[in-house]
């Protein structure tokens, strides 16, 4: 019975990545756990995978105030392309 | 003496020949950073101010202009996203091919690549433009579906049941492709950005 609620990193990493969208079951939330505590690997990976979300997620608040690359910013040709469809519809 | 219940301030808005001047970089960088690609994120654009300007009688100040355009773009983003994935069977969407993540494990499920420690500020990194020049590489490495459902997940925090009406796809593929996005990602930024960034 307890062989059952060994899992691999492979499925640890699976888990981890799933408990950011749905709730795990409680026997997966077990297996989790345990394998946490015993693999640092999986613990770096799942450190990892939080940076990850976190540095995501700042970049979507940070993104319009960053110092844009040229190529992050509109064209004069296309600012004046939207600009004549504007004032043709205005 | 400060009445209790003064009205609350409203946001002046601009002349719309002045949106392109005042917004357009803004919205094309929040339009670029979902989508990819730089046609596809002007047309958005493009599109956003002429519905801004149809619907722009309904803007009551109550947001900056800014944010009221930011919400028309979300939703021509979406749009996009259904109009795209609409003819697109689920076996495409979510493809059978596993080796990127396979290629993690052994047989046995061991990783064949341990995992280093990261020591990053996440603040930092989101606001270095080199880093996300590599995390954007990084993304189009992933299939394109994938990618959207991972920016729409991560970046714009929309709830799983949304982006599977979105996608046409059950709980079960979205779960799946979220945690290969998430695996493929941490693997290719280790690779790319932290372990370069160490040696």
């Amino acid at each position: 019975m307890k062989q059952k609620n060994i899992i691999s990193c492979k499925v640890a990493a699976k888990l981890m990545c799933q408990s950011f969208d749905r709730k795990l079951t409680a026997r997966e939330q077990m297996q989790l756990k345990a394998h946490l505590a015993i693999c640092k690997t999986c613990v770096y990976c799942y450190k990892q995978v939080r940076t990850l979300r976190k540095v995501y997620s700042q970049y979507a608040q940070i993104i319009t105030q960053l110092t844009p690359p040229a190529e992050c910013c509109l064209s004069q040709p296309s600012k004046q392309k939207m600009k004549a469809l504007l004032l043709e519809a205005i | 003496m400060k009445s209790p219940k003064s009205p609350q301030k409203k946001n002046a808005a601009s002349s719309p020949d002045q949106w392109v001047d005042l917004h357009g970089n803004y919205l094309y960088r929040f339009a670029l950073s979902r989508l990819r690609n730089r046609e596809l994120a002007e047309n958005a654009v493009q599109e956003t101010l002429l519905s801004a300007l149809t619907a722009r009688k309904k803007f009551c100040g109550r947001s900056s202009e800014r944010t009221w355009l930011i919400g028309i773009l979300k939703h021509k983003i979406i749009d996009h996203y259904r109009k795209k994935y609409r003819e697109i069977s689920v076996t495409d969407l979510v493809p059978e091919d596993q080796d990127a993540v396979e290629s993690f494990y052994d047989v046995a499920g061991k990783p064949n690549k341990y995992p280093s420690e990261w020591e990053a500020d996440p603040r930092q990194l989101s606001s270095n433009n080199e880093f996300w020049r590599i995390l954007e590489d990084c993304l189009k490495k992933l299939p394109k579906a994938t990618a959207d459902a991972f920016s729409m997940r991560e970046m714009d925090k929309i709830d799983t049941k949304e982006i599977c009406k979105i996608l046409g796809i059950s709980a079960t593929n979205l779960w799946v492709m979220l945690h290969r996005a998430r695996l493929q990602l941490r693997g290719c930024l280790e690779n790319n950005w932290f372990e370069k960034k160490a040696a």
